[in-house]
């Protein structure tokens, strides 16, 4: 469900390069993944999917893959 | 009669945390991210020695010789404070002899954060409106910065204190407060807290160590959630369009958080003011901060529609239309 206009606005948000988001790539451990960037991350996924994620989902987020579940189970819950 | 809006005035602590300051804090923090995100560029904060009592004072001083009031002319001072120099006495009660008000007057505190401008400005309409006060002084003041832990990069970027003050005077004519709408939400008690600052802290037997948290997402979710129904609640019971707003003057939160409220309401950007940038998320007194500075600019008189809203700590949100 992850777009390339997604993915865009996603990297910008961490300040890398689109290329380099991929499943295993680790936010927790980039100084980018601040607050500011979950307040900027909780209006992309509004703004694309129709959800908000809440604190407890950015808890949960280590890895992409886990940001991309989380908006994918929401997503699928509120369908 | 109607409860008119007649004079608003604002203090903030001299000392300045600037984003240059913040950066040689934190290493890693940019500047252009601190303010391309937050709007914000530099914060008053409180003296050691300045309390909200202290900064509310100023204010009100402001106010009295700005539009030279005479104090024995108010019969009604309310104090929105979350930060009171003390818990007890009654921070009004102070205010009503440091300014020289009669005794006679009605003097009481409202503890609330980002929307208490608008529930103490309800207060003062609700005085009016049954005859009990004919002019009421609106003070509004926090030192949240006392609040927060020096290490806590996150709440030193947004918070700053400061100070306000604003007449509502029963009048035939003026920029008329007309009706509220509220909205709480309890269960979010703890998305902004500072969990030892009452007096659980003071029982504890230890040092208070500043201790404000904020837990941004849940508080950005509620508003996202919340604050367009309100707006339309706020439009419908006045039988207003949002092209009838002339100015939406919400709590100054931050302007990130702003500019997407303003897109999920539905506002322009030249009806949404955002007016942060010197002195931070000042809690209760963002809205007459913004409403001060557009009243000395001389952009709004009786002609004009304005919609004031304040929401966050609680979870309370409150607005109102003045016109």
């Amino acid at each position: 469900m992850m777009n390339d206009h997604f993915i865009r606005e996603f990297s910008s948000i961490i300040e890398m390069s689109p290329l380099k988001i991929n499943d295993d790539l680790n936010l927790k451990g980039l100084a980018e993944w601040d607050s500011i960037a979950c307040l900027t991350t909780i209006t992309l996924v509004d703004r694309c999917f129709k959800v908000l994620l809440s604190n407890d989902d950015f808890t949960a987020v280590h890895y992409f893959r886990d940001l991309k579940n989380v908006i994918a189970k929401k997503f699928e819950s509120e369908k | 009669m109607k409860s008119c809006i007649t004079a608003v005035s604002y203090a903030v602590p001299e000392r300045k945390l600037t984003n240059q300051d913040l950066v040689a804090l934190y290493p890693g923090w940019s500047l252009e991210k601190i303010s391309g995100k937050t709007g914000i560029t530099s914060r008053g904060i409180a003296d050691e020695d300045q309390f909200s009592l202290e900064l509310a004072g100023l204010a009100a001083k402001k106010l009295l010789a700005d539009y030279k009031i005479l104090p024995d002319k108010i019969d009604a001072v309310i104090f929105c404070t979350q930060t009171p120099k003390y818990l007890l006495p009654t921070g009004a009660c102070i205010l009503q002899h440091q300014l020289g008000l009669r005794n006679n007057v009605c003097a009481f505190d409202i503890n609330l954060g980002c929307s208490g401008y608008i529930y103490s400005l309800s207060a003062a309409h609700g005085l009016i409106q049954s005859g009990q006060a004919q002019s009421v002084l609106v003070l509004t003041a926090d030192t949240y910065t006392k609040l927060i832990h020096p290490q806590n990069r996150q709440l030193r970027t947004i918070f700053g204190d400061g100070a306000s003050a604003t007449l509502v005077e029963a009048k035939k004519r003026g920029t008329e407060i007309k009706e509220f709408s509220f909205y709480t939400d309890g269960a979010g008690y703890d998305k902004l807290i500072a969990p030892m600052s009452g007096m659980k802290g003071l029982l504890s037997g230890q040092t208070y160590q500043p201790d404000l948290d904020m837990i941004g997402p849940d508080i950005f979710n509620f508003t996202i959630q919340c604050i367009p129904d309100l707006v339309e609640n706020i439009l419908q019971k006045h039988s207003l369009k949002k092209s009838d707003i002339n100015y939406c003057i919400f709590h100054q939160a931050n302007s990130y958080m702003l500019s997407y409220l303003r897109e999920k309401c539905g506002f322009s950007e030249e009806q949404f003011i955002v007016d942060m940038e010197h002195v931070g998320n000042t809690v209760s007194t963002s809205i007459p901060i913004v409403l001060s500075n557009l009243l000395r600019a001389q952009k709004i008189d009786s002609s004009k529609t304005v919609l004031l809203l304040g929401f966050g700590v609680g979870l309370s949100c409150a607005g109102t239309i003045i016109q």
